[in-house]
C-alpha cells in the first residue's frame, strides 16, 4: 500500500497498523495503563443508578500469574461443565446460554457473561467477568471458582512484596 | 427545569422530553430516599450507586463534586441532568474528555499528578481486593506517564489528556452509559403517570 502522507485519510493509516500489528485488537497483549485499570473501578460505574442489584453483581476482577491462552481455556472449561456455550472473538470470551422453547424457537443464546484478559507485565494479568443477564448466584460461583483456581492467592502476592520477601530471607538466613 | 443554566449559556441537551421525565422519576426516588427535599445529598446518592453508605470512597466523593456544581453539598434536578447527560451515548466527545479530565484531576489545580495517580490506582486494587508490590505499582505508573506525560513534567495537562485518550478511546468508555438511550423503557411508570402528550413528542 503507498500512502501519500500528505493526503492519508485516518482509516488508511488504521489500516495499515493493523495489516502489520495483526494482534492490536488483543487487548491482552498491550499492556494497561493506570487510567485503564482505574476505569475498572466499581465507584466510576454509574449504572447503580439504573440497577438493582450492587455491582459487585456485575463485575468482578482478580489477579492472576497464569498467560491468557490458558486463563480463557480454563475459563472455557469451567463454562462448558456448567453446561453453558461459549463464543470467542475480539480477545473476549462470552458465556451463551441456549434457550430453545416456544418462546425462542431459533434457539438463541443469550450472553450471560463476558470474560476479558488483561495484561499488567509478561507475568501478572487481570480477569475481569461482566454480568449481563442471568442469575445471580450462578454468577458469584463462576467468580469464586474461577478466582480460587486462578487467581494469586494471597501468600503468593505478599511474597511478591519486596520488603516482605528480604525479611523472610533475612529470617531464613540466621538458622 | 430552565431553559438556560446559571453561566447564562442555553442547556445543550441530547436527551429527549420524554427521558427528561423518565429521568426525573430516577431522581425523585433517589432524592427521597433518606430526607424527601427534593435534592439528593451525599449520602443518598451514595445509597442510589451502591446500594449502601458503606465508608467513603475516593471516586464517589469526586463525582458527587462534579455533579455538584455549584457547591452546596446537594445535588437539584438540574445539576442532575445536566451531569447525566454527558454520559449519554451521542453527547459529544470532547465533553466527555473534559468531564474525565476533571474526575481524575482530584485537587483540581487543572494537571493530573503523579500521586493522584497512585492514589487512585491504590483505591481500585484495594477494591478489587488485589495486592500488587509497589514495585509493580510504579512500574504501571512509570510507563503511563511515559505515555501520557509527552513534556515530561510529572503530570498530564488538558492537552496532553486529550491527546492520550485519542490513543486510548477505551478510557471513555466509563463516560457513557447505555442506559441513557432507553431511559424510557427503563422506567415505564412514567409512561403509566405521563401527561405528556403523544403529539408533544
Amino acid at each position: 500500500m503507498v500512502l501519500n502522507f500528505n493526503r492519508v485519510t485516518k482509516t488508511e493509516l488504521h489500516l495499515v497498523f493493523l495489516k502489520h500489528d495483526g494482534i492490536q485488537d488483543n487487548p491482552a497483549i498491550n499492556q494497561m495503563n493506570a487510567f485503564q485499570l482505574i476505569g475498572m473501578s466499581s465507584c466510576l460505574d454509574l449504572s447503580g443508578f439504573f440497577e438493582k442489584e450492587d455491582v459487585s453483581e456485575r463485575k468482578t476482577r482478580f489477579a492472576s500469574n497464569y498467560p491468557p491462552t490458558y486463563l480463557f481455556e480454563k475459563i472455557e472449561s469451567n463454562v462448558i461443565n456448567m453446561g453453558f456455550q461459549v463464543q470467542k472473538n475480539n480477545g473476549k470470551l462470552k458465556v451463551i446460554q441456549e434457550r430453545k422453547g416456544p418462546t425462542n424457537p431459533r434457539g438463541h443464546g443469550s450472553l450471560l457473561i463476558s470474560a476479558e484478559v488483561f495484561e499488567i507485565n509478561e507475568s501478572l494479568y487481570v480477569v475481569e467477568l461482566k454480568r449481563s443477564c442471568g442469575d445471580c448466584s450462578l454468577y458469584r460461583q463462576l467468580c469464586a471458582t474461577l478466582s480460587d483456581d486462578l487467581g494469586i492467592c494471597k501468600s503468593q502476592q505478599l511474597l511478591k512484596n519486596d520488603s516482605i520477601r528480604q525479611e523472610l530471607y533475612r529470617f531464613n538466613s540466621s538458622f | 427545569m430552565d431553559p438556560v443554566d446559571s453561566r447564562g449559556k442555553s442547556n445543550n441537551l441530547t436527551i429527549s422530553v420524554s427521558e427528561v421525565e423518565a429521568l426525573f422519576e430516577l431522581f425523585k426516588s433517589i432524592s427521597g430516599s433518606v430526607i424527601d427535599d427534593g435534592l439528593i445529598n451525599k449520602e443518598e446518592f451514595q445509597l442510589a450507586l451502591f446500594k449502601n453508605t458503606r465508608k467513603e470512597n475516593l471516586f464517589a466523593n469526586r463525582i458527587f463534586d462534579l455533579f455538584d456544581v455549584k457547591k452546596r453539598g446537594v445535588i437539584d434536578f438540574g445539576d442532575f441532568v445536566r451531569a447525566l447527560n454527558v454520559f449519554h451515548p451521542n453527547f459529544p466527545v470532547e465533553e466527555k474528555i473534559d468531564f474525565s479530565f476533571k474526575l481524575y484531576d482530584m485537587d483540581g489545580t487543572g494537571f493530573i499528578e503523579r500521586k493522584e495517580v497512585k492514589q487512585m490506582l491504590i483505591a481500585l486494587l484495594g477494591e478489587s481486593e488485589m495486592r500488587l508490590s509497589d514495585e509493580i505499582v510504579e512500574t504501571i505508573l512509570d510507563k503511563t506517564f511515559s505515555d501520557a506525560d509527552t513534556n515530561q513534567d510529572g503530570k498530564i495537562d488538558r492537552t496532553e489528556w486529550e491527546n492520550f485518550v485519542s490513543r486510548n478511546p477505551s478510557l471513555l468508555k466509563i463516560m457513557t452509559l447505555s442506559y441513557l438511550k432507553d431511559i424510557t423503557t427503563t422506567f415505564p411508570s412514567f409512561v403509566f403517570h405521563s401527561e405528556v402528550d403523544d403529539i408533544v413528542t
